[in-house]
């Protein structure tokens, strides 16, 4: 299951503090970005809720993610690899990104 | 006779706290001074802290994250004197002193199959995180070809095991496996817990580099923020990482500070400078010194601007908090009502007629806001407002988008000369019975999206909407004539 976060704030350390919108529950991740614009205050990230949870057996900290090109897009979609894809939403376009691990 | 340590939680924190933690730690409390450490090291001194608890379900998330100190404790005594490095080489690993620099870091590429190198050791990770290597003592035994089909906790997966912790308040770890993303969740060998690599392991690591290893295990309280010394606060605001709690204290950057009371009043996420009167952001002031910061780079906040130029500053306390009085250079003068956390819960000003975007966006605790002669509200006002019952706009004719997007308890709204209502009007509200708009000629898409309660609707002038909530969709065709609309 996806949640959509809107990002509130970027601190030192590559902190991302998201906000669910609705809920107003508020996030604080470490995210990297590799071959991919960082993500401004505003934007939005689409991600698996699964990755919010610190009992997930997952989780981790931080999380890495690059650009997913078509034929990963189309496996993960096929396969439900929810932990494994994100989207970022920002005013001009939507970039699909990939967990990458290490 | 009551045990010491719940006198002092009850003096500090409350009764019904008090009771919650005889309740929860009688075998705690048979040592003395052991909880109330524990409590004072972790939480600020605080009557709300029962009822943020409660109300949020987390009374037995409570426990488990006292008890998990009181687990730390028992480790100690186990393993006292050790290393991380003793431990390690008992578990039959060397590990490499903490990584440094980059060049640090690609030192171990080496142990890695192409392909299955870490992003470690693409070049960024010593910003976030501290960075360990261990490698177990006859690594050059254990080849990659002899491991066809790859599990994460197998004696090649383990064999190479990079040990890294979050620059943050708490100290995530992560231990990365060799395989990396040849196996599932491969940033999660040994499930993020170094005793099970050996037992004693994490503790070592928290004394012997200062770490807060919370284990994958977190404690938190809505509408608090945690120090970097562990403490809970409760804040009022939070803005660009600027915590604003009661009491005049600000947590940037997980430092707590205190704004010396005779200098600065914090309200919400304003200062009020009480030697020159005037009201800044919180972010305005040197935490460092105490002083309003000599440069501050150019910023719009529209509640500020809606004071005007600011003549003179009274404050006067009352049962509920306080009331400040602000006397423009011109104009009538401008009262904000505090409750007792300094928090914004009344705002009354005859002067302004223009309300820029995004007025008060952050506050949660307005309940009244009187703005009379306001022609214009900007976009994204009181955004995520839920408290505001009573509202005076009287003479606003135009309101923009996302206005109290998030309030849910207006019950009765009257906006006599309101003509154009923007997109995601009151959103979420669910509340709102009656709704007087006798000239709104144009309503935007998401007005009211939620609302299945509204009753009464008057906007009889109303030519243009796009309105997306079938139920309100259906009032207005019962209210008014459908001839003279057009979608």
């Amino acid at each position: 299951m996806f949640v959509s976060l809107k990002i509130i704030s970027i601190n030192k350390n590559n902190e991302y503090v998201l906000q669910n919108e609705k809920s107003k529950k508020q996030h604080t991740l470490m995210l990297e970005f590799y071959n991919v614009k960082n993500p401004k205050v505003g934007d939005r990230l689409f991600i698996s809720k699964n990755l919010l949870d610190i009992n997930f057996e997952g989780f981790c900290q931080p999380y890495a993610f690059t650009v997913a090109d078509e034929n990963e897009i189309e496996k993960f979609a096929h396969n439900n690899f929810d932990n494994e894809i994100a989207v970022l939403f920002n005013s001009n376009n939507k970039t699909i990104l990939k967990r990458i691990y290490g | 006779m009551i045990n010491s340590d719940l006198k002092y939680i009850k003096k500090h924190y409350g009764e019904k706290f008090a009771h919650l933690c005889r309740d929860l730690f009688p075998t705690i409390l048979e040592t003395e001074g052991l909880l109330k450490d524990i409590i004072t090291k972790h939480f600020a001194p605080s009557r709300n802290l029962y009822y943020d608890i409660t109300k949020h379900g987390l009374v037995d998330d409570f426990k488990d994250f006292v008890y998990c100190f009181i687990n730390l404790e028992n480790d100690t005594m186990q393993s006292v004197g050790l290393s991380p490095e003793e431990l390690l080489l008992q578990a039959g690993y060397i590990l490499y002193p903490e990584c440094q620099t980059e060049a640090d870091i690609q030192k171990f590429i080496k142990y890695y199959a192409s392909g299955e190198e870490l992003c470690t050791f693409g070049g960024r990770r010593l910003t976030t995180c501290r960075v360990w290597f261990a490698v177990k003592e006859n690594v050059d035994e254990i080849k990659r070809e002899n491991f066809p089909h790859p599990t994460r906790q197998d004696e090649y997966g383990t064999s190479v095991i990079s040990i890294q912790f979050s620059r943050t308040g708490n100290n995530y770890l992560s231990i990365k496996n060799r395989y990396n993303h040849m196996v599932n969740n491969p940033d999660a060998t040994f499930s993020n817990d170094l005793d099970n690599i050996i037992p004693g392991l994490s503790q070592a690591f928290a004394q012997h580099y200062g770490l807060t290893i919370n284990g994958g295990k977190n404690f938190e309280i809505p509408n608090y923020v945690q120090t970097s010394n562990g403490e809970f606060i409760k804040y009022n605001i939070e803005h660009d990482n600027i915590y604003c709690c009661a009491n005049n204290i600000i947590v940037c950057n997980g430092e707590e500070r205190q704004l010396p009371p005779e200098k600065f009043l914090l309200f919400d996420n304003y200062v009020l400078d009480l030697e020159t009167s005037r009201v800044l952001p919180a972010n305005a002031i040197d935490l460092k010194t105490n002083r309003v910061k000599s440069y501050l780079p150019p910023y719009r906040d529209a509640f500020i601007e809606s004071l005007g130029e600011i003549k003179s500053a009274k404050r006067v306390l009352n049962k509920d908090g306080m009331k400040i009085i602000l006397t423009p250079e011109e104009g009538e003068p401008v009262e904000i009502d505090l409750n007792n956390r300094n928090q914004i819960v009344g705002y009354s000003n005859t002067n302004v007629e223009i309300i820029g975007n995004d007025f008060l966006d952050y506050n949660t605790t307005l309940t009244t806001l009187s703005v009379p002669n306001a022609k214009e509200i900007g976009s994204n006002c009181l955004y995520f407002n839920t408290t505001l019952t009573t509202l005076d706009a009287s003479n606003a004719t135009k309101f923009g988008s996302g206005f109290l997007n998030n309030n849910n308890s207006l019950t009765t709204l009257y906006l006599p000369k309101a003509e154009i209502i923007s997109n995601a009007f009151l959103y979420y509200n669910n509340s709102l019975r009656e709704l007087y708009l006798p000239n709104v000629q144009f309503i935007d898409m998401l007005f009211l999206n939620h609302n299945t309660t509204l009753k009464k609707l008057y906007a009889p002038k109303l030519k243009t909407y796009s309105i997306t909530n079938e139920y309100i969709l259906n009032l207005i065709k019962k209210e008014i004539s459908s001839d003279s609309l057009e979608r």
